[in-house]
């Protein structure tokens, strides 16, 4: 069996407060888990258990405590994403992997059809292709041309959102790390973010994201991984945990 | 994997007189790759402005090297350069925007002047390729035309400042160096001249060192980011790492230091 | 008493100088800074100026180079600009002539050794001919860096961005360069060099010439120097290219010359009234003697 795209393993994340006299806090212990090209993966698991950090870390936001994270690029090679030199990373950030956060964070004063189009010029795309490309985008996500040409800092957390979503999938990675990508959006802009999410994957995009939504994991992904107090445990998509009335259920109600 | 434009290792600056040693930076090492922006961020006298002036050779390091691709094929160290090639990367390699711009412009020489300096430093001999292509410069940078004759010492800061800008950009230099480019202006002003770097810098691929002490300018503008703090780089990442992970008790500081 | 008659009269040598006024070891120096100088076109050499019993800024520098290569055969001339009979001409000439004994001329193909101020003669010179030009202000930098040291290091590295920058301003300015005398040119592709107040219409002469130039700033005890056949280029732009003076429809009063540097001023009538600079060559056309005067 050839190896997955993606492995992680003992990924611990320690953050040390030495504005607050050293105080420790460990978001994430010892988690492993692999992933393969056009797989999907949930997180799931309550508020401050580690699931932002999870993705920060691997989109080296974080810079991972212990553990390695071993990626198989487009081209072949085997890279650490804990340990690669901070170039190699930004090459990947740029064509490959894509972290869309839970708030957006827009440079100021760059309308938001320039804010997605962003994505593709870094990638060469032309700049008028680029802004074509994005527009369509936006307007997918319901969003109209007088806001496109408006500052995101100026929209409301659901347009903030779909600018954010729009950025992920103008120009679909090879992973993408998406951090509760529909938790402000309506009814029919969360079903355009389900559209969205199974042609990446038909297009072979593998995807790592956080959920509260069962319904949204039970749809979507393959496989989820459950963090409580920093430690992980894999379950299936129907497994009780998301289907039912366990006690994962009651900890992603209470989380939401 | 792309080399890297630029490979500085310690580098060292130490004043020394009677009685006293100021070590202004020391054992700075870091390498710059092409098109990208590394950020240098610390407090004033953290020791990140030597390190551009020891770049532009304005200063001459105490010890250290400094490797340019382009200048001798990156084997010999820029800091042994003679007065000619030290000019000749000065002029034609490299190009520095200072805080001041009354130190990066002659104000007394028209706008379009200044531009064409570096240009007549390159041999440019038609006095209508040098307007065209000076004009073009100061387009790019957001100066009106019609002031492209008229003397910096009447402008405004913000507006100095993007002369600057475009001189530096004249000549496409390998690398840019801006030291603390917005620190004097107005924060509207500022906003301004912030966004047209990174248009530049987006539109353009420069390469580029920008030092400030303002972690937004960073932020905005930087891939990667040195911290420094009293003469010592105590922490380098990607700069969203830099924000959101700091690891020094320093650069928490500082994150936590800044409002929103 | 006219110029003629003074020549002629010829008084008595100076009693109790040294021949040419200098003493010895002056001239050697003299003489090393000038084989410097013609060793490197265009590079300005420091020498130790002497004090001379006319002010500086009168010509000392020149007078110095002109006693110190002088011989006892040599036939000297004396120009203040174009005319051999101010009274600071005269009094050069008397003063060459009386400590060396060489003959004094007017006319340019006569002379083997010219001193002259602001002007090169209308008259072609030759491979045995020497002109020695008074300089008032060597440094052409000196207008774009006040630092001699700096100046020096631009000089050093052939850095002449900011000569060129001066240009360019003036252009942007005025639509072209209006440096009238003392137009700056670039000596054997190397040198800036201030070729002394002369007219544009005389800096082509200087380019590939078969004379010797030499320059001599008194004051600011400089020496520098053109030799035979030395290209010596106006610095220009090329869409903005170096032009002479020109007299269209003007000819001299005097002789009626068209092809010579005119001067003019104005008249009590209000007319303009023009003659050539050149006092020796409007003479030579006016007596028929046939004058080459194309460089």
């Amino acid at each position: 069996m050839a190896d997955p795209m993606l492995s992680v393993s003992g990924l611990s994340k320690t953050i040390t407060l030495h504005i607050l006299h050293g105080a420790e806090v460990r978001p994430l212990r010892d988690v492993s888990f692999d992933l393969d090209a056009g797989e999907f993966l949930a997180i799931a698991g309550p508020s401050g258990a580690g699931k932002s950090s999870l993705l920060k870390c691997l989109n080296r936001t974080y810079l991972a405590t212990a553990g390695t994270a071993r990626y198989i690029t487009r081209a072949g090679e085997t890279v650490d994403l804990f340990s690669a030199p901070e170039r190699e990373v930004v090459a990947l950030r740029r064509d490959e992997i894509t972290y869309v956060s839970q708030f957006l964070k827009a440079p100021p004063r760059v309308p938001a059809v320039d804010v997605v189009a962003s994505v593709l010029t870094q990638r060469g795309v032309e700049l008028e292709v680029a802004r074509e490309r994005a527009s369509a985008m936006l307007s997918r996500l319901g969003m109209g041309p007088s806001l496109q040409t408006s500052y995101p800092a100026l929209f409301s957390g659901g347009e903030q959102q779909r600018v954010n979503v729009a950025k992920a999938f103008v120009a679909p990675p090879r992973l993408l790390l998406l951090d509760e990508p529909t938790s402000a959006l309506d009814a029919d802009n969360r079903e355009r973010v389900i559209e969205l999410l199974h042609e990446a994957q038909a297009a072979g995009t593998a995807v790592i994201a956080i959920f509260h939504d069962r319904d949204l994991i039970r749809r979507l992904a393959d496989r989820v991984l459950v963090l409580a107090d920093g430690t992980a445990r894999e379950v299936a998509p129907d497994d009780d945990y998301i289907a039912g009335d366990s006690v994962t259920d009651e900890l992603l109600e209470v989380s939401r | 994997m792309v080399a890297p434009l630029l490979r500085v290792r310690d580098l060292n600056k130490i004043y020394s007189g009677k009685g006293h040693r100021i070590v202004a930076c020391e054992d700075v090492s870091f390498d710059v790759y092409p098109g990208e922006v590394l950020g240098i961020v610390g407090e004033s006298g953290s020791g990140k402005s030597t390190v551009l002036q020891c770049l532009f050779q304005d200063v001459i390091p105490t010890s250290g090297s400094a490797f340019l691709t382009s200048f001798h094929g990156g084997e010999r160290n820029m800091w042994d350069a003679d007065r000619r090639e030290r000019r000749e990367l000065r002029t034609h390699r490299m190009s520095m925007v200072y805080q001041n711009p009354r130190q990066g412009l002659n104000l007394m020489v028209t706008a379009g002047g200044n531009v064409a300096e570096r240009l007549l430093a390159a041999d440019w001999r038609r006095v209508s390729d040098i307007r065209a292509k000076a004009s073009d410069y100061l387009v790019r940078t957001e100066v009106p035309i019609e002031r492209m004759d008229d003397f910096p010492a009447f402008f405004s800061g913000g507006m100095q400042q993007r002369v600057q800008i475009a001189k530096a950009l004249a000549n496409n230099p390998e690398l840019v160096l801006l030291d603390e480019l917005t620190t004097g202006l107005d924060v509207s002003v500022q906003a301004g001249v912030l966004d047209l770097v990174r248009d530049i810098q987006s539109r353009y691929g420069v390469t580029a060192i920008v030092v400030s002490h303002d972690l937004g300018v960073i932020r905005l503008l930087a891939d990667r980011t040195l911290v420094m703090k009293d003469g010592h780089v105590v922490e380098s990442g990607l700069t969203d790492q830099i924000l959101e992970d700091p690891q020094h008790p320093y650069t928490q500081l500082l994150v936590n230091c800044v409002t929103n | 008493m006219g110029v003629r008659a003074l020549i002629e009269e010829r008084g008595a040598a100076f009693e109790g100088y040294t021949f040419g006024f200098l003493d010895d070891m002056a001239k050697r120096e003299i003489r090393r800074a000038i084989l410097k100088g013609v060793a490197i076109p265009g590079h300005q050499v420091p020498f130790g100026s002497r004090e001379m019993p006319i002010a500086r800024g009168w010509g000392t520098g020149g007078l110095q180079i002109t006693l110190a290569c002088v011989g006892a055969d040599d036939t000297i001339k004396v120009i203040d600009q174009g005319d051999d009979a101010s009274v600071n001409a005269v009094n050069l000439r008397r003063l060459i002539a009386k400590t060396t004994g060489a003959r004094e001329t007017l006319t340019t193909g006569d002379a083997t050794l010219i001193q002259t101020r602001h002007r090169i003669p209308e008259e072609r010179m030759t491979a045995g001919q020497m002109l020695i030009l008074q300089v008032p202000i060597p440094e052409p930098l000196r207008h774009v860096e006040r630092s001699v040291a700096a100046a020096r290091a631009m000089h050093a590295e052939a850095d002449y961005a900011r000569m060129w920058l001066a240009l360019y301003e003036d252009v942007v300015r005025n639509g072209e360069v209006t440096a009238g005398a003392g137009y700056p040119v670039m000596v054997n592709h190397r040198f800036v060099m201030a070729p002394s107040p002369i007219p544009r219409w005389d800096i082509p002469k200087l380019d590939q010439a078969e004379t010797l130039f030499l320059f001599g700033a008194g004051r600011e005890k400089r020496i520098y120097a053109v030799p035979p056949y030395t290209d010596v280029k106006p610095l220009e732009f090329e869409d903005y290219p170096f032009s002479i003076e020109g007299f269209p429809g003007m000819s001299c009063r005097r002789c009626g010359a068209t092809d010579s540097y005119l001067v003019t001023s104005p008249q009590a009538d209000g007319s303009t009234l023009s003659v050539c600079s050149d006092a020796s060559y409007c003479d030579d056309v006016l007596g028929g003697r046939k004058v080459v005067n194309q460089w």
